[in-house]
């Protein structure tokens, strides 16, 4: 297990180095560019480490599997090290892209009206709530919203891996078919708008803006959830996954 | 040293022909060093185990010894033993045939030696 | 006595039985030629006794212990499939770093002394090989590591014949100095035929036959002689292939040769890949 992260963590390394070079040099240059322009009423604010670091996680994870399958399966490595390997290598991800993200906001911050994700979601509680306790909240929602997307894109990688060549068109059609053009049709026609209040529903537990208030902290306690599904659900898919030619 | 794998003798045979016949011909001097099973593996291309059932035949007959953890050495008298050997498989392989032949054309005993005879003075 | 052991392994693609209760031992300190038209079962049973697959029935053991999911086992195989498995991006040296991290006991040194006699650059990605050197590389990694088991599915692939003849003499001169297991899994024999000492070969994913390359070997011979003569001669023997040029006739007998063989017939040893392409024929099998 140590040794598969290892091979995990170094193979991330670059890449992570990457889209965080990328990130910078787009945040500086649109906050030296907006803050020359600026003039007496002109309002700007830079964001966007949260959301690439989230966006790159997700495709981490729906490319990390297959080759790196392919490659242990080759030394020997057991499908459970590759797994536990590759959780505890999501994890610190997810940690250091946390505190990278925040760390780089606070700098910025510095120089520019940067403003993060969470920042912007929570900006009320912004001026109530204890700053330390703040910080530890936003360290753990941007964690768990990359650890989740991770495991949706591993989870996702393994499922199209496991299919058939028909499993794989029939999902391809069906899942976004479904979500995007049955279910809303069927929810104007028969189901009454329960779909969308379900949607709805679902947007306000994602984002922790819930009736009696907002809770920043529900949404990091249904990312561990999912995640820990997820995580079961690619376990079952990977603990009978075969090298394919 | 030479191998025929279309020959119909086996691999392992001819290996212990072939160091024989360095051996008599004094190639591997008596109380020197024969070639490893190493060596013979590696230039005749041949699996090591196969190499080491040719060698083992003469060990077995007395040719080679082993020294521990040095290899294989030439035994003293190596050349006289083969002689031997040879010449009884000389007699065996040819003279034997020979006769067999000479009865069949009705060769008599004086005929076949008088034969000899002029084979030598060729 | 330490081996690889299958017992009755099967593997079933849908209706295809590529492997049918195939029972065999790899043992300690061994080379070993697995024979088989393509399509016999080699690469699946290879596949399988390294996990990369999950046998349908059956059990492999490694050394005593069942093999499937279990590291410790598996660590003492390194399998080099025709499959390209390292990632494209991942240069030589790296397969190198990475077996040695994974395998320990990698023989840097040796290795990188491989790649110059091969004329291998290992700083080169491995997707960016030829086919000659994508074998070779991956040779060059069997050689180097320290593995009790060495499985090699085609190993000369695309290999010139020389570079196929250094991989002989490269694979005794390590195999003097580090007796271990070697299997080469092959349908081109003729060449490997004298470094082996066992030889299986597997046919419709079935093990036709497993013996000693001297005892195969030497479970036939060739006769030649004019046409006539040698149709006398195989008239009721069992012949595995027949070939005629002009009035001459060479045919492959199943068998040992008689004493009483016409003097003016030759006979020969059996060429292993003649017997081999008539073993795996049609029916031909009936023959053992």
């Amino acid at each position: 297990m140590k040794l598969t992260s290892k091979y995990y963590l170094n193979s991330l390394r670059n890449s992570f180095l990457m889209a965080f070079g990328i990130i910078l040099g787009l945040s500086l240059s649109f906050g030296i560019v907006l803050r020359s322009a600026q003039s007496e009423n002109l309002d700007y604010s830079i964001s966007g480490f949260e959301l690439t670091f989230m966006i790159f996680t997700l495709v981490t994870g729906l490319v990390s599997f297959r080759e790196s399958f392919r490659f242990f399966q080759q030394n020997g490595i057991s499908r459970k090290s590759q797994f536990t390997g590759w959780a505890v290598s999501l994890l610190v991800l997810s940690a250091v892209e946390a505190v990278v993200a925040i760390l780089s906001g606070r700098v910025l911050g510095l120089f520019f009206n940067y403003r993060g994700i969470f920042n912007q979601l929570y900006q009320t509680l912004q001026t109530s709530g204890n700053p330390a306790l703040l910080l530890v909240q936003e360290f753990l929602w941007v964690c768990m919203a990359c650890l989740v997307l991770g495991w949706a894109g591993f989870s996702f990688a393994l499922l199209y891996y496991r299919l058939s060549k028909m499993g794989k068109i029939l999902v391809s059609i069906l899942v976004p078919g479904t979500l995007f053009i049955l279910l809303p049709m069927a929810d104007q026609h028969f189901l009454g708008g329960s779909y969308a209040w379900l949607l709805e529903k679902a947007g306000m537990l994602i984002t922790g803006y819930l009736p009696g208030g907002i809770y920043p902290m529900v949404p990091v306690a249904a990312a561990l959830v999912c995640s820990a599904v997820l995580a079961v659900l690619s376990w079952l898919m990977m603990r009978r996954a075969e090298v394919r030619s | 040293m030479k191998l025929d794998t279309a020959l119909e003798t086996p691999i392992y045979l001819q290996i212990a022909a072939g160091l024989e016949d360095g051996i008599f011909m004094g190639a591997y001097p008596e109380e020197t060093q024969a070639p490893s099973t190493t060596e013979l593996s590696v230039s005749l291309q041949i699996n090591p185990a196969t190499v080491l059932k040719g060698v083992n035949l003469l060990v077995e007959e007395g040719i080679l010894y082993k020294k521990r953890g040095v290899g294989m050495f030439v035994s003293k008298g190596a050349q006289e033993k083969i002689r031997e050997k040879r010449q009884n498989a000389f007699y065996e392989g040819y003279i034997r045939p020979l006769i067999t032949e000479a009865k069949k054309l009705g060769l008599k005993e004086e005929q076949l030696l008088k034969l000899l005879e002029r084979g030598y003075q060729e | 006595m330490n081996a690889i052991t299958c017992t009755q392994v099967s593997k079933n693609f849908g209706d295809v039985k590529a492997l049918d209760q195939v029972s065999l031992s790899f043992e300690e300190g061994k080379i070993y030629g697995l024979l088989g038209r393509n399509g016999a079962g080699k690469t699946t049973l290879l596949n399988c006794i390294t996990g990369r697959m999950f046998p349908t029935g059956g059990e492999v053991y490694v050394d005593g212990e069942t093999a499937l999911e279990n590291e410790k086992e598996l660590k003492k195989i390194f399998y080099m499939g025709q499959q390209e498995l390292y990632p494209e991006e991942m240069t030589v040296n790296k397969v190198f770093y990475w077996t040695g991290q994974f395998y320990g006991g990698f023989d840097l040194e040796y290795a990188q002394n491989l790649c110059q006699k091969f004329g291998l650059d290992p700083k080169k990605k491995t997707s960016k090989l030829s086919t000659g050197y994508r074998s070779i590389y991956k040779l060059i990694t069997a050689l180097a590591v320290d593995a009790p088991y060495i499985l090699l599915d085609e190993p000369v692939l695309g290999l010139d014949a020389g570079h196929r003849e250094m991989f002989y003499r490269e694979l005794l001169e390590n195999y003097a100095e580090k007796p271990r297991t070697i299997v080469l899994s092959t349908h081109l024999i003729e060449e490997a035929a004298s470094l082996l000492e066992e030889v299986i070969i597997l046919h419709n994913g079935r093990v036709m036959c497993h013996k000693t390359c001297e005892e195969l070997l030497h479970s036939g011979y060739t006769v030649s002689g004019k046409q006539s003569e040698v149709d006398a001669f195989i008239a009721g023997k069992k012949v595995l292939s027949q070939q005629s040029i002009g009035g001459l006739k060479t045919a492959v007998i199943y068998g040992k040769p008689e004493e009483d063989m016409p003097q003016t017939l030759e006979t020969g040893r059996m060429d292993l890949q003649k017997l081999f392409v008539a073993m795996t024929e049609e029916n031909g099998g009936e023959l053992l």
